[in-house]
């Protein structure tokens, strides 16, 4: 029952993250309410590794780590010099 | 390939010994055994790694007992951060009075910004914006203008202890580490 | 799961709500930044601190993810902070100490 509310409260917080992504005004908001989303990913699937024993999906979580900082840098360095260089 | 073998006759001294064995036990961990096939595949990752990346900037000498009470002050600070966010979060006043502000250290190397960004950021209510390497100052950027001056020596106290934990980390020089009035100077 | 467990992954994910509800309920960027930046790590910390004793020796990949992540986020929540100055006109703000140094230095490079 743990994990149902854990992972239950993991949506929550990744659909406030979607809303943002949504009504965000401007670039730098989408980029952080989509971090959010992503420690939340890693959440739940760290959630079910724990309660099932099982560690099957246990290296997506180190991955979507180091895959969505490096996405982050790219974005704020977009944001830094626009569209044009 | 040759500058790749050149590079990795610094890596004999002891001190590298020992980051690549912390290296080596890393790698074993994430394979889950130590069989003699994940610690001779670890030794060769590790050095071909630490021979890409170059000599480290944090210097040849670690102060162990200022890095300590650095690690001890972002700890506590972690779990300040964590009570003032939910606090802020939960409560229906929304008053914020944002301000930058500038403080002078002494820190001048990537391995002190590093250190600072990570501890700083954790502070509840800070962040930093930008950091003159050359004179040292760090803008940081303030929910709340009344914590101003608790906040400055806070941070000055975080900066002089990241100064002792590393202090001959190579420092950063040349025209692009500067903030940015002094690269829109040369820019288009 | 045993019962420390259990608590320490519910904290993280009351956490990570917390940061979601933070996204949504600031009107300045600037708080949503601080909010969504500090909580997030915290809230991945306490999950792995909480799943850890149940996966067994799989944890070192948990502690990778999880020091990666308190590594990583607060250095681009300050990018972030950086790109946002950088780019707007910061009329919201009392004080600004780094646009002030920027002009009296700019004044100081057009002197002769």
């Amino acid at each position: 029952m743990i994990t149902s509310i854990a992972i239950a409260l993991f949506v929550v917080s990744s659909l406030c993250a979607m809303i943002r992504v949504i009504r965000g005004p401007g670039l730098a908001d989408r980029v952080i309410a989509l971090d959010v989303a992503l420690v939340a990913l890693m959440g739940a699937i760290a959630t079910k590794a724990a309660s099932t024993g099982s560690t099957t999906y246990l290296p997506i979580v180190a991955v979507v780590a180091i895959v969505g900082f490096t996405a982050t840098i790219v974005m704020t360095r977009f944001l830094e010099q626009g569209s044009g260089s | 390939m040759s500058a790749l073998i050149l590079r990795m006759k610094p890596l004999a001294t002891p001190r590298m010994l020992l980051v690549i064995a912390a290296l080596v036990v890393a790698w074993c961990g994430l394979w889950e055994a130590f069989s003699i096939a994940n610690v001779l595949s670890g030794v060769v990752v590790a050095v071909v790694a630490l021979a890409i990346a170059g000599p480290s900037t944090a210097g040849r000498t670690v102060h162990i007992g200022a890095l300590l009470q650095l690690l001890w002050l972002v700890l506590v600070d972690l779990f300040r951060s964590t009570a003032q966010v939910v606090w802020e979060i939960l409560t229906p006043v929304d008053y914020t009075d944002e301000i930058i502000i500038g403080i002078d250290t002494k820190a001048d190397s990537s391995a002190h910004m590093l250190l600072l960004t990570v501890s700083i950021t954790l502070t509840p209510g800070t962040a930093i914006v930008d950091i003159n390497t050359t004179t040292g100052r760090l803008y940081l950027h303030l929910l709340h203008a009344d914590a101003a001056p608790h906040v400055t020596k806070h941070v000055e106290r975080l900066a002089e202890l990241a100064c002792r934990a590393f202090p001959t980390a190579d420092p950063i020089s040349g025209p692009s580490s500067g903030p940015s009035f002094e690269r829109e100077g040369t820019a288009t | 799961m045993n019962p420390v467990s259990s608590a320490l992954i519910l904290v993280g994910s009351v956490l990570a709500v917390l940061a979601g509800v933070g996204l949504l309920r600031f009107d300045s960027a600037a708080a949503r930044f601080h909010s969504a930046g500090k909580a997030s790590p915290i809230a991945f910390l306490f999950v792995a601190i909480g799943a850890a004793p149940e996966v067994g020796l799989f944890a070192a990949q948990l502690a990778v993810a999880a020091v990666a992540l308190v590594l990583t986020l607060p250095a681009a929540t300050h990018l972030l902070f950086r790109a946002t100055h950088r780019t707007s006109s910061s009329a919201y703000l009392r004080d600004d100490a780094l646009t002030r140094d920027r002009i009296s230095q700019a004044s100081k490079e057009t002197q002769p």
